[in-house]
């Protein structure tokens, strides 16, 4: 018996299983999964818009605009992809046939350069040609299908067959790629759909696609870092280094999107060196924000004396203050700070535990600040031109 | 005539539909991917590459996958 016909014949009873799985378990099996993830980032995001836009912050306005593009991109292709779900449990009859799984699997090798079936580990793989992408060699991959797993996530894996790793990232072997998942991104709907109604020909074209195809908008790790750079230490996005900077407090290489001026001493501080001012809303590192007793509410100097004067005009009581950071004996000895002092406290921050490693990968952080105050030498270009620092 | 219409460009819908008898892979490219360029596409005919000016049959399978799809991280 030749490879071709033990091939067909492989391809003819994976197809039968294949049909049987997508008529039962993972038709039946799949959840509804609203995309809430998804639009809370959008809300978030939108929230931070607006009130930039309120505060007359040009710079951030249009950094952000970009931010709740990406947010509204991903919550459509989200929504896309249940609709398309939804479409699929609703139209039984739209998974392919036998037959047609059968020829599928048949037809891949016209596309790939290596296709197998394991029928004891229920999988089909695919081979690609070796991927190329901006100069970089990233070597073949492994599309590998477990179409028992079709309908739960993840039901398949891209495994590089000749990694070539960004530096100290053995985790990501592609742009998109991170611990062998893909991220599908523009792709994601019609790879779910495809994998529902069992068209895996169009399966493993859209997934070759997306390994050929390099979004440096979102990616793991960009290509221009990949043989060098650092990991932020506050969103754990990778950057070149000659773009980070360093927290004036806990020492952390931290991105721009990360970093921080404060806006009393003017030191740069990480996002967790520093918080916003719950009155003013201006950003400060942790050592020139206070609070009062038996209040929680971080203030600046500026604020905490108005409110301070506030209370003192209605009641005439002195209340003590608690900086944020511990003092030195000497400063909690000291009086009341007056105008003239740049920091209610100073005390050397506690040094961090480190990257979070269990942090996904992202280029751009979770929650961004809605305002930047940023080193004057790196901002020239973000400034606005209505003089906001 | 039927055919079956994949447009695995966005949300990746499969549809039969009807074409007029002669209609060429061309025509309907053009017909139902209004915005895209032929050359942007990887186009196949039954699972295969073939010519754009390749008379369909009834029950040809018309597949369109575009040949950049942005992934994400």
């Amino acid at each position: 018996m030749t490879n071709v016909s033990v091939f067909r014949r492989q391809a003819i009873r994976a197809a039968v299983r294949i049909h049987e799985h997508l008529q039962g378990p993972a038709h039946h099996g799949s959840v509804v999964t609203l995309p809430h993830s998804a639009w809370e980032d959008l809300c978030q995001t939108a929230q931070r818009l607006r009130h930039a836009d309120n505060q007359g912050w040009r710079a951030a306005s249009q950094s952000l605009i970009h931010d709740v593009d990406y947010a509204t991109h991903r919550f459509q292709r989200e929504m896309e992809g249940l609709r398309q779900s939804l479409l699929a449990r609703s139209q039984p009859e739209d998974i392919a046939s036998s037959r047609d799984i059968a020829n599928d699997l048949l037809a891949l090798g016209g596309e790939f350069a290596e296709v197998s079936i394991d029928l004891q580990e229920h999988s089909v793989s695919v081979l690609t040609a070796g991927i190329e992408l901006e100069d970089v060699y990233l070597g073949s991959f492994r599309i590998v299908l477990v179409w028992e797993r079709i309908g739960q996530r993840p039901a398949y894996s891209c495994d590089a067959q000749e990694p070539n790793h960004p530096q100290d990232r053995e985790d990501i072997t592609h742009p998109h790629i991170l611990d062998h998942q893909l991220c599908e991104g523009e792709g994601a709907a019609s790879i779910k759909a495809s994998l529902r109604a069992g068209r895996l020909y169009d399966f493993f074209l859209l997934v070759r696609q997306v390994l050929g195809t390099y979004n440096a908008e979102s990616a793991h790790v960009a290509l221009a870092n990949w043989n060098g750079g650092l990991s932020c230490h506050g969103c754990g996005s990778w950057v070149s280094e000659d773009d980070y900077s360093c927290c004036d407090r806990c020492d952390d290489s931290v991105c721009s999107d990360c970093s921080w001026m404060c806006s009393s001493c003017s030191c740069s501080v990480c996002s967790e060196c520093s918080s916003f001012c719950s009155k003013c809303d201006e950003r400060y590192c942790m050592p020139c924000l206070a609070t009062r007793d038996g209040k929680t509410l971080l203030l600046c100097e500026t604020c905490l004396e108005a409110q301070q004067k506030d209370e003192s005009d209605e009641t005439n009581d002195n209340v003590s203050v608690q900086p944020a950071a511990s003092p030195s004996p000497a400063a909690s000895e000291a009086p009341a700070p007056t105008t003239d002092s740049v920091c209610v406290g100073e005390a050397p921050v506690p040094a961090r535990s480190g990257r979070n490693g269990s942090r996904r990968v992202r280029r751009q952080p979770a929650r961004r600040p809605l305002a930047r105050r940023r080193r004057a030498t790196r901002t020239a270009s973000v400034l606005g031109s209505d003089g906001e620092v | 005539m039927k055919v079956l219409f994949i447009n695995n460009d966005g949300g990746g819908f499969a549809d039969h539909i009807e074409v007029h008898e002669g209609t060429t892979v061309r025509q309907l490219f053009q017909e139902r991917v209004e915005s895209g360029k032929p050359d942007n596409y990887l186009i196949r005919v039954n699972r295969q590459p073939v010519p754009s000016d390749q008379v369909l049959q009834a029950g040809d399978r018309i597949s369109v996958t575009p040949v950049k799809i942005e992934g994400a991280q």
